[in-house]
């Protein structure tokens, strides 16, 4: 072996001895359990090999189907929301007005707040009784509601929460976007007569493409694998109406130990995860090239 | 109207619509402030009270009544531990990456990019098992490493963006001088990419300080996180205030940071597509 080739290794050997022993192989091991029937409140009745009963009884469990739909829907609208939304404000932002830089800083916040803050935060905004937010919608003469502890409200204000925190995040991408299109392209529609929306929907949005997709991906894979603030506000419920996959998940695992169960359940998400990075990727890859 | 008339009412247009939703947007982070410094018949009226004396109670109660000190000890060296290792792992594996000629090099950036996208919440329950297995459940240590791989994969990709920065003949005159590739790195390369060091030890503080999921599943009484005692008060309707006050302590340091190193962290979680 080369010499360089060898320190390059050596380099790269404690990072990647982190991601092996801590993250791959405790992953991989996982799909021992999910061939076996094995909870772990009940150890008497040990490991059994059930095949793939549990990803059989995925397919016809109504709360993983239910579970698979609410995540669906959860991150096809926030997608829906927070694309646009990202790209309209990140053109606000980009026009030249004065003390825009302090604007642009200011609107990071919402992002960087902790998830067990923002949870706090809006379980007392969202309080049906003493919450703020009642009051504002009052304002506006729309009667109080009931938001995160109704069912027909709860999904709703769980993606309300998640605007809040990553419309920031999608903007400020959006904005170093807009600000790196090169002018040209620009100038020569000025000259051939285009409107304002002929450039953006022709010049700027395949442009914005790559970027577009980036957020894509790290949505949809922030919001598979991370359950914290939707659990901490929610539970779940109120009734299953919030019950999303990766709650299932979670809830399979730490509140009822079925370890067979869960990991099955979590090796379907991992593959639907590689998946999505591997339809993704080469779109971005290409894209920025 | 004149096309300078024109002009200033779009800017007026503008200013009204930024301020409008920086208002929206930076309400819940001023009325979590707020609520902080309320006490308990103040926070619950109706309609909310936007004037009121401010007290020093919540914050008393919280370091009296309940282990969020400790927790915030906690958390102070979880993170640190996780800012110092992972900045070392992330430069010692971005410059191999940047620079060395390695067989399979596309193949090693797509593996730590694929380990980025496996979901915690389907992977917590082997951790666990792993982890008590080896006895690091519970532990301090435990939770670094946990932390750590879920942060690599954005920072070593970070991190070889800076190195490859740095023209090479600077590691070559070095190395020409008799210097290992060792050296050359630590004595010569480090020194200059100060600022993406920063940049980088920065984005992991601020991921890992702001990590809660693992802080719940993986620690006991006694190493339990901040985020994970405030989060362990939920359901008590008395420790609203109380909670408040602590996630302002938590919150604080991660805004200011947010606030200078805006652009950075961006381009650090866009795996740098983003230019800064």
């Amino acid at each position: 072996m080369r010499r360089q080739t060898k320190i390059g290794f050596l380099f790269l050997l404690p990072s990647f001895l982190v991601t092996l022993i801590f993250d791959l192989y405790p992953t991989v091991f996982g799909i021992y359990y999910a061939f076996r029937s094995y909870t772990l409140t009940t150890p008497w009745l040990g490991q059994q090999f059930v095949g793939l009963d549990n990803f059989e009884r995925a397919m016809y469990d109504p709360i993983i189907i239910n579970g698979f739909y609410l995540s669906f829907i959860y991150i096809l609208m926030i997608i829906a929301i927070q694309i646009p939304a990202g790209i309209f404000t990140a053109s606000l932002f980009n026009q030249q007005v004065k003390g825009q830089a302090i604007f642009r800083s200011l609107f990071i916040l919402p992002f960087a707040v902790a998830p067990v803050a923002t949870a706090w935060i809006w379980r007392l905004i969202m309080n049906p009784s003493f919450g703020a937010l009642n009051y504002f919608v009052g304002l506006i003469g729309i009667p109080p509601q009931s938001w995160l502890s109704s069912p027909e409200q709860a999904l709703l204000s769980l993606i309300l929460v998640d605007c809040w925190q990553w419309i920031p995040f999608t903007t400020l991408v959006f904005l170093a976007g807009l600000q790196s299109l090169p002018v040209e392209p620009f100038e020569q529609a000025e000259i051939d007569g285009a409107t304002a929306w002929k450039k953006f929907r022709h010049i700027t949005l395949p442009m914005m493409m790559p970027l577009i997709t980036i957020v894509v991906l790290i949505r949809i894979i922030w919001i598979f694998g991370h359950a914290d603030v939707p659990i901490a506000l929610t539970r779940g419920g109120p009734g299953f109406s919030t019950y999303f996959f990766s709650i299932a998940i979670w809830f399979e695992a730490f509140r009822y130990w079925h370890v067979g169960y869960s990991l099955a359940l979590g090796w379907l998400l991992l593959l639907i995860c590689i998946a999505v990075v591997n339809l993704l990727v080469p779109f971005i890859v290409r894209g920025l090239e | 109207m004149r096309r300078k008339d024109k002009v200033r009412l779009t800017n007026i247009a503008t200013y009204c619509l930024i301020i409008l939703i920086l208002a929206v947007f930076l309400f819940p982070i001023y009325w979590m402030y707020v609520s902080s410094f309320m006490s308990i018949d103040v926070l619950f009226k109706i309609p909310p009270r936007f004037i009121f004396e401010p007290t020093l109670e919540n914050y008393m109660n919280l370091f009296e009544k309940t282990f969020f000190l400790r927790g915030l000890y906690n958390q102070i060296t979880v993170a640190a531990g996780v800012t110092i290792l992972n900045t070392m792992l992330s430069f010692l594996a971005g410059y191999a990456l940047a620079r060395l000629d390695l067989p399979g090099k596309e193949n090693i950036g797509g593996y730590f990019l694929l380990t980025w996208a496996f979901p915690f919440v389907a992977i917590a329950l082997p951790l666990y098992l792993f982890l008590k297995d080896v006895g690091l459940l519970g532990s301090h240590l435990g939770l670094i490493f946990v932390d750590l791989f879920g942060i690599m994969p954005i920072t070593i990709w970070l991190a070889r963006g800076y190195l490859a920065a740095i023209p090479r003949d600077i590691d070559e005159a070095a190395m020409i001088d008799g210097c290992s590739r060792f050296k050359a790195f630590l004595n010569i390369i480090l020194p200059l990419s100060k600022g993406g060091i920063a940049v980088v030890a920065l984005i992991t503080l601020i991921l890992a300080w702001n990590e809660l999921q693992a802080s719940l599943l993986f620690t006991t009484s006694q190493t339990v996180t901040a985020a994970a005692t405030l989060e362990g008060l939920a359901g008590k309707k008395i420790a609203y205030q109380w909670v408040m006050a602590g996630a302002s302590i938590i919150v604080t340091p991660i805004l200011v940071i947010a606030l200078f190193a805006q652009k950075q962290l961006i381009r650090g979680l866009t795996f740098g597509a983003v230019k800064a």
